[in-house]
């Protein structure tokens, strides 16, 4: 079966780059797409077998979309490349039906080495222990980091529930954890906080 | 019958009812008891008393003066004949006695020649006065006596009392005319020579009794001196003057020195038996010690052998150094009084040493040996005691005449006399002694000096010998003007208690009543002046007295002006003790005297809790006055805090704000620029592999190194951003240090300059340390692309050891190495134009080394660099356990 590879990034030199890889992995099939709604179109336009994704796009947070994905495409290898801290959003793998975790601060050989096991679907051999780094946002669930995506960008409790179709009590209560888990008493506090563990939004 | 003084009275006052109808105003009436019957004389007619009333008896023409002796009535004519008076078958007779009228002295010429009688009382004393002369009259053998008291009463007085106290043989007669007059007995005698020498003073020094009792003094100039021996005078011995230090030896030679020579004569034969000049005839004191005889001048110190010989001769000896006197003191010592001082003479050592020099520089001049001490007279400096090389000073009297003290002897009831310039000081041997072992506190003397019959007080002294003991007993001591001569015994040990009274109060310079004392004194009262009073019989150098303020020590007052002064004394009550001793004893008599100075008003206690009230009154208006004053501040200080406060917080906004920026900065950095280089490098790198045109390689090969280093230098500013100004990193973690270096190894890979650097992991595999992940990863990072930077091959090690207290990791290359001041940039920071050598690091902009810097500080670790240029840089991180 012939491997086809589409890369979801808003970076098209990071896509370059990537696909540049792949080919060098003899990965003749790469599809590009830069947002959400383009990967949703792509998916159901064309069929891969490997999907490179990262979390934060243009148009919002690919998390939402990953359970979607895994129940339309059950056989779509996912691996999740981001800049996003490991220790932070490592907990995705657990969580969806996804091939590993590539960080993007990763050392050139670390990432030729990653991809080739991906589009070999061979599991990787050597995980990484993820370290505790002290990273307040470590701590929250998946659930709760899409919420503060969505907090991070400004949006209000009702927005917020009307994105990920949620009862406006619910987003109350899981920004209410969000706050105390990472102790912070303010929007202005958390968006601090975020910026100094680099969480991107 | 009269039995009591009471009776007399009445008696005395029925007869003035009796006559004072029909007599005179001037009466003159008197008294007489014999055997129990009442005589009485008014003017010149005599009365016996009976039955209540006056029987006349007699007329007495030459008004006759009457006196009782013996239970025998007789009278007095002014012409000194005696009649006794006697009753006789009831007629009263006048019958001639005695008729001692030239005895007397009377001088019928003379209107003030008489013989006045004196007996205030019948069973009193009968004195009679005749000219000068005072006597009083016994009644012996049934024949009336006169025996003489004195020839010195004051004639032409109009005595009209007399009275002799029998213990202090004190005579006081009252005078019309004069007042009281006093006399005593004259104790002591002033002896001037018998054969006064032209142009010799008779200022008399070192004395020796000749055979006939008569005394011979050192000029040559002889005096009387044991009353019966001395009739007619004695061969002189003396017919030149010598010095005024003679010495009798045991064998009964006289020793003194002249101009002749030091000269030996013996007294027994009355010859001199040698005249030497061996030793210098100056003024040489002389001393037996242990049968040898010693002479003391200021050339040294001679023994008497066969010819005198100095044994000790003294050099650099003070100009007119004398040696007054001399005394064996041990077996081996000779104290001797000097112009110098004391001195020592020990024998045995033959050596002549200063033991003790007067603070004044006083001539040491009399040594006196009392028991086992030895008394010390000075010229000036007061009286010593000495024992056992200790010496002490005696204190002096109220007016320091014992300062100049001369001669010292003592008489038969142990007590020393000395003589001084102002007179003759005696005090109990016990008394020195006491002083010697009890303290100045109560030496007891007595002093002798006009009041006592001498006349003329400057004694002499410096001579040996000095005061010397006649044979009858007396004292003669040597005078500025002669011999005073006393007999001790003679003496009457009279212990007058003088006793002191307040005379006259005297309140800022007004005399009140002294009975003022009792009432409290006004408040303005600055100085009260008590003037003493004092009664005894006593001469004043014999009277002590003190005082004590209060509680204060007592202080000793001069009696010459026994005025207590006090300034300011203070305000309420106070006390002042006073007391007065004779110096001979030790028993004080005391009077206190109490006053008391009102407060004034602003001092009164009741005015005190007005000032109490006042003082909280203050203290609170002052708390509301400063309560408003602060209240002020405050809302002014509340007013600029505000402000303050609205400053801070704009800037505080502005601050978030920036940091928001900044902060987003960082985040835009990380997302999208670190990440596009690495893939910008990735696919440049991908793209130069596959091209086959070598000019386009070249281009993009260059891309993919300069895309790498702009990610290196985008992650190193990203990372100095977050760790300057971090105060703590957070909580160490355990990680597995091997894992990390390879990871690291594995990362700067594509920095290598080519493919001649080796990277070498030397960290054992599975080692877990604690650290901070992070930071660590941060710090070896940097150190390994500085290593790769200046490395063109060979080989970088990363290894681990333990260390004292600690562990280090090394970063160590074989590259071009760098000099000391290269290393001291990279530790220290300094200016980078002062490193002299740049070009090798052409690479670096600083920020790689600032970054280890701030990690290495924040991880309490320090930084070791080892380097030689051209070998090599080792980089040691020293992390201590704690």
């Amino acid at each position: 079966m012939e491997v086809k590879v589409l890369v979801a990034e808003d970076h098209s030199i990071v896509k370059m780059g990537l696909t540049a890889i792949l080919n060098k992995l003899q990965v003749g099939a790469v599809g590009e797409v830069s947002t959400c709604t383009d990967l949703i179109t792509e998916l159901t336009t064309n069929s891969y077998t490997h999907l490179i994704l990262d979390i934060i796009l243009p148009d919002g947070n690919s998390l939402e979309y990953i359970e979607a994905i895994n129940e339309k495409y059950p056989h779509l290898s996912i691996l999740v490349h981001s800049m996003q801290p490991i220790d932070v959003y490592g907990k995705i793998i657990n969580k969806f039906n996804i091939h590993s975790y590539l960080h993007k601060g990763a050392s050139e050989s670390e990432i030729n080495y990653h991809l080739e096991l991906f589009i070999k679907n061979q599991p990787l051999t050597i995980k990484k222990k993820v370290e505790d780094t002290g990273n307040p946002f470590s701590s929250l669930a998946v659930r709760e980091l899409e919420v503060l995506h969505y907090l991070l960008n400004g949006y209000r409790t009702k927005e917020i529930a009307n994105s990920l179709g949620l009862k406006m009590n619910t987003v109350s209560t899981i920004k209410s954890n969000i706050f105390d888990k990472v102790k912070v008493d303010s929007f202005t506090q958390l968006l601090q906080l975020a910026h100094v563990h680099q969480i991107s939004y | 019958m009269l039995k009591t003084e009471a009776d007399f009275l009445r008696y005395k006052h029925n007869i003035i009812d009796i006559v004072k109808d029909s007599l005179k105003i001037d009466i003159d009436i008197r008294d007489y008891f014999v055997n129990n019957t009442i005589y009485t004389k008014i003017d010149f007619r005599l009365y016996k008393y009976v039955a209540s009333r006056l029987q006349f008896l007699k007329l007495l023409p030459n008004d006759e003066t009457g006196f009782v002796l013996n239970d025998h009535l007789f009278f007095l004519r002014k012409d000194g004949v005696f009649f006794e008076g006697l009753e006789k078958n009831g007629s009263f007779n006048l019958t001639q006695s005695e008729n001692l009228s030239k005895e007397l002295k009377y001088d019928p010429k003379n209107a003030f020649s008489q013989v006045k009688l004196f007996q205030a009382h019948p069973k009193e004393p009968v004195y009679l006065i005749a000219s000068n002369k005072l006597y009083y009259i016994e009644y012996v053998n049934n024949k009336l006596k006169l025996n003489i008291i004195t020839d010195q009463v004051p004639m032409n007085e109009f005595v009209k009392y007399i009275q002799i106290d029998d213990k202090t043989k004190t005579i006081y007669i009252g005078t019309d005319n004069r007042g009281l007059i006093v006399g005593r007995p004259k104790y002591f005698n002033r002896i001037l020579p018998i054969n006064a020498i032209d142009g010799v003073s008779s200022s008399a020094y070192a004395q020796l009794v000749l055979k006939n009792g008569d005394i011979q003094i050192n000029n040559g100039q002889i005096y009387k001196g044991s009353s019966n021996l001395s009739k007619s005078a004695s061969k002189s011995i003396f017919d030149r003057p010598s010095e005024t230090s003679t010495y009798i030896s045991k064998d009964s030679f006289l020793y003194f020195s002249n101009f002749e020579g030091v000269i030996k004569f013996d007294l027994k034969k009355g010859i001199v038996v040698e005249k030497s000049n061996d030793i210098a005839p100056t003024r040489n004191a002389f001393i037996e010690f242990k049968n040898k005889l010693y002479s003391f001048d200021v050339n040294g110190i001679a023994i008497k052998n066969a010819k005198w010989e100095y044994k000790l001769k003294l050099s650099n000896m003070p100009f007119n150094f004398i040696v007054y006197s001399l005394m064996q003191i041990n077996n081996n010592e000779i104290l001797a009084a000097t112009t110098n001082g004391l001195y020592k003479y020990n024998v045995k050592l033959n050596t002549f040493n200063l033991f003790y020099k007067e603070k004044s520089n006083a001539n040491f001049r009399a040594i006196f040996n009392l028991e086992e001490y030895y008394l010390l007279g000075t010229y000036g400096g007061g009286i010593y005691m000495y024992r056992n090389d200790t010496i002490k000073k005696l204190p002096l009297d109220q007016n320091g005449y014992l300062n100049y003290t001369h001669c010292f002897i003592k008489d038969n009831k142990g007590r020393i006399w000395a003589s001084t310039n102002k007179g003759l000081f005696m005090s109990p041997s016990k008394s020195l002694i006491d002083f010697w072992n009890l303290g100045p506190g109560n030496v007891k003397f007595s002093y002798f000096g006009k009041p006592e019959g001498i006349d003329e007080l400057e004694m002499n002294g410096g001579c040996s010998p000095c005061a010397i003991k006649l044979a009858d007993g007396r004292f003669s001591f040597p005078g500025i003007d002669g011999l005073i001569q006393f007999h001790p015994d003679s003496l009457p040990e009279v212990s007058i208690q003088p006793k002191v009274y307040l005379d006259k109060l005297i309140l800022d310079g007004k005399v009140f009543k002294v009975e003022l004392l009792n009432k409290e004194l006004n408040a303005s009262i600055k100085n009260i002046e008590l003037q003493l009073g004092i009664s005894g019989m006593l001469s004043q150098e014999n009277i002590m007295l003190e005082y004590k303020y209060d509680e204060e020590p007592w202080v000793r007052v001069n009696v010459k002006s026994p005025n207590l002064k006090f300034s300011n004394p203070g305000y309420g009550a106070h006390k002042v003790t006073i007391r007065i001793r004779n110096t001979i004893n030790d028993k004080w008599e005391t009077i206190t005297y109490g006053f008391s100075i009102n407060y004034p008003w602003y001092l009164n206690p009741y005015v005190f809790i007005i000032y109490f009230f006042m003082s909280i009154g203050m203290v609170l208006l002052y708390i509301r006055f400063k309560t408003i004053i602060y209240q002020r501040r405050q809302k002014i200080l509340e007013k600029e805090v505000d402000a303050k406060t609205q400053t801070l917080n704009k800037l505080n906004e502005n601050l978030l704000k920036r940091n928001q920026a900044k902060d987003h900065v960082i985040a835009i950095m990380n997302h999208d620029i670190l990440t596009p280089l690495k893939y910008l490098h990735i696919t440049a790198k991908n793209i130069a592999e596959t091209s086959n045109e070598e000019k386009i390689k070249k281009s993009i090969n260059q891309i993919a190194k300069t895309s790498k280093d702009l990610e290196y230098l985008t992650s190193n500013m990203l990372n100095w951003v977050k760790f300057d100004n971090v105060e703590a990193l957070p909580k160490k973690q355990d990680l597995d240090l091997f894992d990390l270096v390879n990871e690291l190894v594995e990362f700067v890979e594509p920095f290598k300059q080519n493919n001649n650097v080796l990277i070498k992991n030397e960290v054992t595999a599975g080692l877990v340390i604690q650290n901070w992940a992070d930071s660590l990863r941060v710090l070896l990072y940097n150190l390994i692309v500085n290593a790769i930077n200046n490395t063109q091959s060979g080989t970088i090690t990363i290894s681990h050891t333990n260390s004292l207290n600690g562990y280090k990791i090394i970063v160590s290359d074989t590259g071009i190495g760098m000099n000391e001041s290269m290393i001291q940039y990279l530790l220290k920071g300094k200016n980078k134009d002062e490193v002299e050598q740049i070009p090798k690091y052409k690479k670096g902009n600083g920020v790689g080394f600032q970054i280890i810097r701030n990690i290495v500080q924040l991880m309490h670790a320090s930084i070791q660099i080892e380097s030689q240029e051209k070998k090599g840089t080792s980089v040691s991180i020293i992390f201590k356990n704690y």
